[in-house]
């Protein structure tokens, strides 16, 4: 209960993954992630040398960025909540 | 309808692998997970499920995705299937499979000298990075396939005898043949190849590479 004795919201809990700027971030993260997914089932479905080097490549690429814009938000949240 | 289809299927491993469908289900739970995720409520996002379940997502199931599916698919480019998904190698593949061909590859293609992998077991080094220099290689060819190659195309090197030594040196006939015998550290060597008009026929039609 906060000082107005109403419960409290999530954002007075802490939990700031999804609100402001972090909420844009994971969706930027969101999409890249489904976009690496999506690469990877090109080259199970069809098997090519170009399939394949775009999943690995590419795919494993955005894999990579969307893992880092995630990091970058929990180490924010984190840090809001002060436990970094 | 051929009655050993089955067989056949069997032996040439077809279809999707388990890994491939572990993989595929994966991903299409992933997918959907973030987009329920991503439309619902925001509010829904910031609680603890939401985020342990991106969590989950982004630094579990993803990369392990990843990792399968690398594994699987560099396994599965080892095939000929994939090796004749270029179509500069259409015609040698053709001739691999065609049953009148008596061209040294042909022939271990169709007794099945070679089990499986063919393309691959002949033209990949043995020894600890023999795999990965073929995978390099590979790549190399990708990139001439969409930007221009020379023609005909042949070996970056001597063909590497090393290779063919590994399945016949240990044959007691091979040891006992007298031109192996007098030509032994030539051979050794790649400096005379196991190949020509006077030793063993041909791999390839030298003619493949134009074939549509």
């Amino acid at each position: 209960m906060n000082s107005k004795n109403l419960p409290l919201s999530h954002v007075e809990r802490g939990w700031t993954i999804g609100v402001g700027w972090t909420r844009k971030v994971v969706i930027v993260a969101s999409v890249l992630n489904i976009l690496a997914l999506l690469t990877i089932i090109l080259s199970i479905i069809n098997l090519t040398p170009l399939t394949l080097i775009i999943s690995v490549s590419i795919g494993g690429g955005l894999m990579a960025i969307s893992i880092i814009l995630y990091v970058i938000v929990v180490v924010t949240d984190l840090k809001r909540r002060g436990v970094l | 309808m051929n009655p050993f289809e089955e067989s056949i299927n069997a032996a040439n491993g077809g279809g999707l692998s388990l890994i491939g469908w572990i993989v595929l289900v994966l991903s299409v739970l992933c997918i959907l997970l973030i987009i329920r995720i991503m439309v619902q409520d925001p509010k829904k996002t910031a609680q603890p499920f939401g985020k342990w379940l991106l969590l989950l997502i982004f630094f579990i199931l993803s990369p392990m995705i990843y990792l399968l599916n690398f594994s699987a698919a560099i396994e599965d480019s080892k095939t000929v299937d994939f090796c004749n998904s270029c179509h500069v190698m259409h015609g040698y593949v053709n001739n691999l499979e065609d049953p009148d061909s008596e061209y040294l590859a042909s022939e271990h293609y169709q007794y099945r000298w070679i089990a499986n992998d063919q393309c691959f077991t002949c033209h990949s080094d043995y020894g600890l990075f023999g795999n990965a220099k073929a995978k390099m290689t590979g790549i190399k060819h990708v990139w001439a396939y969409y930007t221009g190659y020379e023609t005909p195309i042949k070996l970056y090197d001597t063909y590497n005898n090393g290779i063919c030594l590994r399945c016949h040196a240990p044959v007691l006939g091979f040891q006992e043949t007298d031109e192996h015998i007098e030509n032994a550290s030539d051979i050794m060597n790649s400096k005379m190849s196991c190949l020509g008009i006077d030793c063993h026929v041909r791999t390839h039609p030298d003619e493949a590479w134009s074939e549509e």
